[in-house]
């Protein structure tokens, strides 16, 4: 098992994925700093079947990473429907209850019930509340003392150290995983599709309505009877999601808001260090226990180098592998992405 | 609450990207033919379009200002530049009513009075009462939202007036990168502006050729005019004060006209439906949100 | 129910009549890879089915889960065996049958190589990198497949322990078949490595990789009766008990 870094020795926290329980006991002994996790039900964006964990659970959990001086972060950052903020508001106490290290929120009436009424529980503010400039941050730190903001994956490294100085907040950036190039918790795409909202029911592209058919030799995903894409044998293949559909435009087909692929930051940490970022985050609730492990073990070596004041590892970075559609990219962290 | 009386009809921003003479002769006779409450000004989408705006604003807000019509100026769904975030500092500095469609706008308001666009996302009670305790006069809600969900935010949404759209492309995605500019392979950077070359947006089809979305610049729209006419009266019933028109390229003062008729009773609603079909054409139009289905879908079937 | 093709990313340059897989042969799985591609068909029914029963006493939460899912059937098909699995998720108790590849009646479908499901099963690699890759192809409800692959990778399975633990105290003797058999993969595998690498297999190689298939083919009845008698003693056990 990895140790993990004391806070002052380190040189950028690592936040790791977990869907569920063993994929939680595996990022933890991959090397983890922090783990986050949701309730099993629509209070977190990443609500498939299966995944996610029960009260009971999430206190075996966080007792799992505690013991090893490591954190649990508990995502409730779907928005409620109203008339139905119960279940928002339970998933704030239960995660208070169970002894988590802080909530992730995004909508501004949970963030007001979380001041309120577990003011002890610190707050991060969720990637879905889109907060991606320095008044943003202003409004979530001033009206619910938010601690840490999580930007959305649509800024250069020279706008996160912008706000970075502008903020005086923590700031948690993506440094892995799939890429979504809407803005995020405000995409009503899915829903447009299927009719489940991704933004309150916290299921993008759900499954229930994500079919696969074979016809002529490819591969066709659909979404809500509507067909998103198509892969020749062998050609890797991308999440049923609208935004890696392919869509016709002046007659030609084409990937016409973001190719399959993934965003890997692993080669341009420094540059995030030096930018003033606290936290690395890496996507994945959804994804295995395997994945996390290989991901995460993966940064923790890359990451103890540098704190070791060593050289970026070669070699280390490439993560294809993993990668939806088997390719990588920097996202919006390089002015060419827009 | 006004159950009472009738939704006011308002205009919301232009989302597409008309040239200036274009935009002045649009609003020049809105302001002289149309029964609209509110028109609001502003870009939403892109910066690089406020040229375009700015060119006759000064005209066109006094005409419609001489037509009894409030002003409201929106701002920006996704603000990152410091330029963008000056651009807000003076506009809340003026004093000017703003509609906010980032947080950030609501942050340099400092409490002033504003309207909460339909890029804040209001899904819920608990949020509408935040933002009305710190000046949000007016809620522009999300468009995904159902009918019974709009209801239950009109309910007891107070002195705070509640608007949703009722006609036009509904807005399902906004993002930092430039799909017009990328559908003809530029970047947002280098875009000329190629969105000013579809006038009512364009269109993307699924690889099996189904019409499914229009790209308006950063923005993602649904492919058929959102239409809810069917759904007016129960929203009259729950208290909604402001219905909003999204600006096509149509006969818009003919679609509010329409609309106003139907509030008031002087049509009804299927004959309401046939009459706008003669204004836009072969589009299909969309309900489903509204219905708490897929946005997609749509139904003629007055809602209770 | 059309089942999408499933194409491995690096074919085996070596086919032998009956498939032996020859990577990390010494792990568990390379064993189960070994019984699930040469065992007699009636034997993996009933492995089936002694599976399902451990499970609830090694992972009680994880057949709890299983069985209250959305009820489906769901074919798993590997692509590299004659026949396929059916597992009835969502009901009581849960049930593991053995089953034609073209059988009717799923609600949903997995298929990918013995190897693969089996680095599934035991969370040895991510089910979306499969995907991604094209080495893994799913068919119809695909909510049933998600919600199966995320209770699974909720708890760390070793399939062999499965198999071994409901033999009760006989499961000490199943261990040491377990092991002896893990040998013989080991073997093969080796011989079988050794034939990659002289890319142009003689006669000799081919005869070498006969005499393997016997050797394995005779431990494997030995295997199956002895884990029959096994079976049937425990069930006679657990009857008394009753």
């Amino acid at each position: 098992m990895t140790a993990a870094t004391r806070p002052s020795d380190r040189y950028l926290e690592l936040v790791c994925p977990a869907g569920t329980p063993a994929a939680l006991r595996a990022a933890v002994d991959a090397g983890a700093d922090t783990v986050y996790c949701g309730f099993r039900d629509c209070t977190n964006a990443r609500n498939y079947p299966g995944l996610n964990f029960d009260v009971d659970e999430l206190r075996e959990g966080v007792a799992y990473a505690h013991a090893r001086d490591r954190r649990v972060l508990v995502a409730i950052n779907t928005f409620p429907r109203a008339g139905d903020a119960g279940p928002w508001h339970r998933a704030v106490d239960q995660a208070a209850a169970a002894g988590a290290d802080a909530v992730i929120l995004a909508d501004i009436g949970v963030l007001d019930y979380a001041t309120r009424r577990q003011p002890g529980l610190r707050r991060h503010l969720s990637v879905q509340a889109s907060a991606a400039n320095g008044p943003s941050l202003a409004f979530y730190r001033e009206h619910f003392d938010v601690k840490r903001v999580v930007l959305p994956r649509v800024l250069s490294v020279a706008d996160v150290a912008q706000i970075v100085a502008e903020s005086r907040l923590e700031i948690e950036v993506f440094a892995f995983g799939s890429v979504g190039p809407m803005s995020e918790g405000r995409c009503f795409l899915s829903s447009y599709f299927t009719g489940l909202s991704p933004t309150s029911e916290g299921a993008c592209a759900p499954a229930s309505h994500v079919e696969y058919l074979e016809r002529d030799g490819r591969m066709f995903s659909t979404l809500g009877k509507v067909t998103l894409n198509s892969f020749a044998r062998g050609e890797p293949a991308a999440y049923p999601t609208p935004c890696k559909g392919r869509y016709v435009t002046h007659g030609r087909a084409s990937y016409l808001f973001e190719e399959p692929v993934a965003l890997n930051a692993i080669s341009i940490l420094p540059e995030l260090k030096a930018a003033g970022v606290t936290a690395l985050k890496i996507e994945g609730r959804q994804r295995s226990r395997a994945y996390v492990a290989q991901i995460v073990g993966r940064f923790r070596d890359v990451l103890d180098a540098l704190a070791r004041g060593d050289a970026m590892p070669q070699g280390l970075g490439d993560l294809k592998g993993e990668a939806e559609g088997g390719r990588e990219t920097f996202g919006a962290y390089h002015k060419g992405w827009r | 609450m006004n159950a009472v009386s009738p939704p006011r009809l308002t205009l919301g921003p232009l989302l597409l990207h008309w040239s200036a003479e274009k935009r002045r002769d649009f609003y020049y006779r809105i302001a002289d033919e149309a029964p609209i409450d509110t028109v609001y000004l502003g870009e939403v989408v892109c910066s690089k379009r406020e040229p375009a705006a700015a060119a006759y604003f000064d005209r066109v807000a006094a005409r419609l200002r001489a037509a009894g019509k409030r002003i409201v100026i929106s701002t920006l769904a996704l603000v990152t530049s410091k330029r963008e975030i000056g651009h807000i500092r003076e506009l809340a500095a003026a004093g000017a009513m703003l509609e906010a469609n980032d947080v950030a706008t609501v942050q340099l308001l400092a409490g002033a009075p504003y309207v909460a666009g339909p890029h804040i996302n209001v899904f819920n009670e608990g949020t509408r009462d935040f933002l009305a305790r710190r000046g949000a006069a007016r809620i522009v809600l999300p468009v995904e939202l159902s009918t019974a969900s709009i209801r239950l935010i009109a309910r007891g949404a107070g002195a705070t007036e509640i608007e949703i759209q009722a006609f036009g492309r509904q807005t399902l995605s906004v993002a930092m990168r430039c799909y017009h500019a990328r559908s003809h392979n530029l970047t947002k950077d280098h875009c000329q502006i190629v969105c000013g070359l579809d006038a009512d947006g364009l269109t993307a089809s699924t690889i099996d050729g189904r019409e499914v979305l229009k790209i308006n610049g950063t923005q993602t729209q649904t492919f058929e005019y959102g239409v809810l006419l069917p759904q007016l009266a129960s929203l009259r019933d729950a208290g909604v004060t402001h219905l909003r028109l999204a600006p096509q390229d149509i006969d818009m003062v003919r679609v509010a006209d329409l609309y106003a008729r139907t509030l008031t009773g002087a049509v009804a609603a299927d004959e309401a439906l046939a009459e706008l079909r003669l204004v836009t054409g072969d589009v299909p139009y969309a309900n489903g949100f509204a219905l708490g289905r897929a946005g997609a879908a749509w139904s003629a079937v007055p809602t209770a | 129910m059309t089942l999408t093709t499933v194409d491995g990313a690096h074919p085996a340059p070596l086919r032998p009549a009956t498939p032996i897989p020859t990577a990390d042969s010494r792990t568990p799985s390379a064993l189960l890879r070994l019984a699930a591609t040469a065992l007699p068909r009636a034997l993996i029914a009933r492995l089936a089915g002694i599976m399902v029963r451990s499970l609830g006493g090694s992972h009680p939460k994880l057949l709890r889960d299983l069985e209250h899912a959305a009820p489906a059937r769901i074919h798993v098909l590997p692509t590299d065996l004659p026949y396929g699995f059916a597992l009835d998720i969502g009901r009581m108790p849960l049930a593991l049958t053995v089953i034609e590849r073209d059988a009717g009646g799923s609600d949903a479908a997995v298929a990918a190589s013995v190897a693969t499901l089996i680095d599934l099963l035991e969370g040895r690699i991510d089910g979306d990198t499969l995907f991604f890759r094209r080495d893994l192809s799913i068919a119809g409800s695909t909510a049933a497949i998600v919600e199966l692959r995320n209770v699974l990778d909720r708890e760390e399975i070793a399939l062999s322990a499965e198999l071994a633990r409901p033999l009760g105290r006989f499961g000490r003797p199943a261990r040491g078949l377990a092991r002896r058999l893990d040998r013989l993969v080991e073997r093969a595998g080796a011989r079988v490595a050794a034939l990659h690498r002289t890319l142009h297999p003689s006669q000799d190689a081919d005869r070498d990789t006969a005499d393997l298939l016997d050797q394995c083919r005779t431990e494997i009845a030995a295997l199956t009766s002895r884990l029959g008698k096994l079976e049937a003693r425990q069930k006679r056990r657990d009857e008394a008990r009753a």
